[in-house]
């Protein structure tokens, strides 16, 4: 029997590009499912639904109102892409081994794969056209926070420097920018009071024009625009 | 009248050495042991596949890829559980400054890892441990850490639904149980893996070297002319007489095991009672993948090192230099024995004896009576003695003086046939004439 655990309702209104996006339902709920194993790293599984209409079991899901297409994480790991208004019909494969976190902005979606073992890499799938790119390569784990406010930088967590730390990465350039903790390297004789502590759930972390804003343990984090500015 | 001798082998199948195989210990310290707690084995039935641990049970969940131990919630977390490495190796990477009190399994970090610390062992396995707790990483990359030595301490950070360690192995990137069980693999990569449900060991693998891991058989070709046990009427039953004058072929098996590494510089001695016996040739061959007769038997290149006796009538007493052997190799000597027939006196379980002397850097025995010196008591196999005893009986006609038949062993062609015994079935025969052996003492 199912735990209705914990529910999350998104509501977004339906790209105009689409001929379909009229008749499209356009509120994406996740529906907690039983609780995960306790004292385990078992993901929590949700019931996807849109319009009220149950779609099946996923990890993970998000919509986009640029184009008009619903995207999800199947319990294996792999990432669907399909029409709002045909989804799950439709449905074409965009990658594996695709961890949950997916952020969408101006029809490109952000994910990370993962590649080894904790190793985990940003991706960017445009979904006009399903190209699907690596954003960067970097050792070490990185997950996806969100985009900026103007969609041309991508929000990590990673670790690759061995402490977990916001960067933002260039979504149509090269760049990367470490904006916390630089400097800061993990071990014994870290100075812990120097660490700026890192988000809980990539679900608290917003990005707007006045900084990123995010919870962490006990407190709100914030970085001012003049901390994060380009 | 006829003198009585049979012939036996005695004492087969030592080893000397060890595997190269990482084996692991409990990753928690020694002291907090008590509060760890299985919560859930690799699923070995794979995502989607239902649940299946090495048990047979179902301590897991789908698609489960590690160990996970729980310590009694996050006052067991509070109270401070050491996780330890496993096994020595190198810090290969760490992950620290994740939120550490998760409960909802999803939480930021660590590529869903949490904090965690990764070694990699001599073997080339990779060990990780994750969802520690927050600035609890002891270790940074590039330190080499003893197995025990502290890591970090049991948290919930990353994906996680409560304090507990994961502990995975990794095998070029590819993790794997290292329980093994009825629904399990073959291996266990743990000391002490202890029951289903409990905890393994804390006991560290030796700290031993690398080293070859020999392993002696023998065995005795039917003698021309004769059927086996000619006169069962003496007291050594089953087994081939040697007439006065016949000649014996006797094939001692060496084999370095294929987890071993190389063994170098191998010497042995082989004696034979010279009052009752001539030793008249001797060869060897091997079964080496890049020999010329493509992994077959084949005569090896020790027959042509220089500081080797001759191949024909070489004395009673020899040393036989048998260069190296690859991990997996395996060389057979052959060598024909002749009774000496102008020989009267008795000698029943005449020994013939064969021994190594030496291996480069692992052992040494300068005669068969001697103590072996191991590389630092590693060895300590069987005694530690990698000595192979064959014992004849002659049964000859006094006074007889028949000629010495010639027996000499065959190249390439003489190994392909049925003379050529492989490595396993000398093995076999080695094992078999032991249990000979021993009935035959019985008898006495």
């Amino acid at each position: 029997m199912r735990a209705l655990v914990h529910l999350t309702v998104v509501s977004l209104l339906a790209g105009c590009g689409s001929p379909d996006a009229s008749d499209a339902p356009t509120d994406l709920a996740l529906a907690r499912l039983e609780a995960p194993l306790p004292e385990s790293d078992q993901l929590p599984a949700f019931e996807m639904s849109l319009g009220g209409v149950a779609l099946g079991r996923v990890l993970d899901a998000a919509l986009d109102e640029d184009t008009s297409t619903l995207t999800w994480i199947d319990p294996s790991g792999t990432l669907w892409a399909a029409p709002l208004a045909t989804a799950p019909t439709g449905a074409r494969a965009l990658a594996e081994r695709v961890l949950p976190g997916l952020a969408i902005a101006r029809g490109r979606l952000a994910f990370a794969v993962r590649v080894d073992g904790p190793e985990t890499s940003p991706f960017l799938a445009d979904l006009r056209t399903d190209r699907v790119i690596a954003l960067d390569d970097a050792p070490g784990p990185d997950e996806i926070m969100g985009f900026s406010p103007d969609g041309e930088e991508l929000l990590l967590l990673s670790g690759r420097t061995g402490l977990a730390s916001l960067f933002a990465v260039g979504v149509d350039r090269p760049t990367i920018r470490q904006l916390t903790n630089a400097g800061l390297r993990p071990g014994p004789a870290l100075d812990r009071a120097k660490v700026t502590p890192a988000p809980v759930h990539r679900s608290d972390v917003t990005w707007t024009a006045s900084g990123i804003r995010y919870r962490a343990d006990d407190a709100v984090v914030h970085l001012s625009a003049s901390e994060v500015a380009r | 009248m006829k003198r009585r001798l049979a012939v036996l082998v005695a004492s087969l199948c030592w080893s000397t050495g060890v595997s190269a195989d990482v084996l692991f210990r409990f990753p928690g310290a020694d002291a907090h042991r008590q509060h760890f707690y299985i919560t859930a084995y690799r699923d070995l039935s794979g995502a989607g596949g239902g649940l299946k641990d090495w048990g047979c049970g179902t301590k897991t969940y789908d698609g489960h890829r590690g160990t996970d131990m729980g310590v009694g919630g996050f006052a067991g977390m509070d109270a401070g559980r050491d996780v330890v490495a496993a096994a020595p190796g190198v810090v290969t990477a760490t992950h620290d400054g994740s939120f550490d009190r998760c409960t909802t399994g999803d939480c930021a970090g660590g590529g869903g890892w949490g904090n965690y610390v990764a070694v990699k062992h001599t073997d080339g396995k990779v060990t990780y441990y994750a969802h520690l707790k927050k600035f609890s990483v002891a270790v940074a990359v590039g330190d080499t850490v003893t197995c025990g030595q502290k890591l970090g301490q049991v948290g919930s950070s990353g994906s996680s639904t409560g304090p507990h360690l994961h502990f995975e192995p990794r095998v070029d990137g590819v993790s794997d149980d290292p329980f093994t069980g009825s629904c399990g693999g073959p291996i266990s990569w743990w000391v002490d893996q202890g029951a289903y449900l409990g905890l393994p060991g804390t006991a560290c693998q030796d700290a031993r070297p690398a080293l070859p891991l020999m392993t002696l058989g023998a065995a005795i070709d039917p003698i021309p002319g004769q059927e086996p046990d000619a006169h069962p009427e003496g007291e050594s039953r089953d087994i081939f007489d040697l007439e006065a004058g016949q000649t014996v072929t006797l094939r001692f098996s060496l084999e370095n095991d294929a987890t071993a590494t190389p063994a170098r510089d191998v010497i042995v001695g082989l004696e034979a009672p010279g009052d009752f016996l001539t030793l008249r040739s001797w060869e060897v061959f091997d079964d080496a993948p890049q020999n010329e007769c493509g992994g077959e038997l084949c005569p090896n290149d020790a027959n042509e090192n220089p500081l080797n006796p001759p191949h024909e009538d070489p004395g009673e007493a020899l040393e036989l230099h048998l260069n190296a052997f690859s991990p997996g190799e395996t060389k057979v000597l052959v060598v024909t024995l002749q009774h000496r027939a102008s020989t009267h006196g008795q000698a029943p379980h005449a020994p013939v004896r064969l021994w190594v002397k030496h291996i480069k850097d692992a052992y040494a025995k300068p005669t068969f009576d001697a103590a072996p010196d191991n590389v630092d008591d590693f060895q300590t196999f069987n005694d530690g003695d990698l000595s192979l005893l064959v014992e004849l009986d002659t049964w000859g006609t006094s006074g007889s003086a028949d000629d010495p038949s010639d027996s000499e062993a065959g190249g390439c062609a003489a190994t392909t046939g049925t003379d050529a015994l492989a490595p396993t079935l000398l093995l076999l025969l080695g094992a078999l004439l032991t249990r000979r052996r021993r009935a035959g003492r019985a008898n006495l």
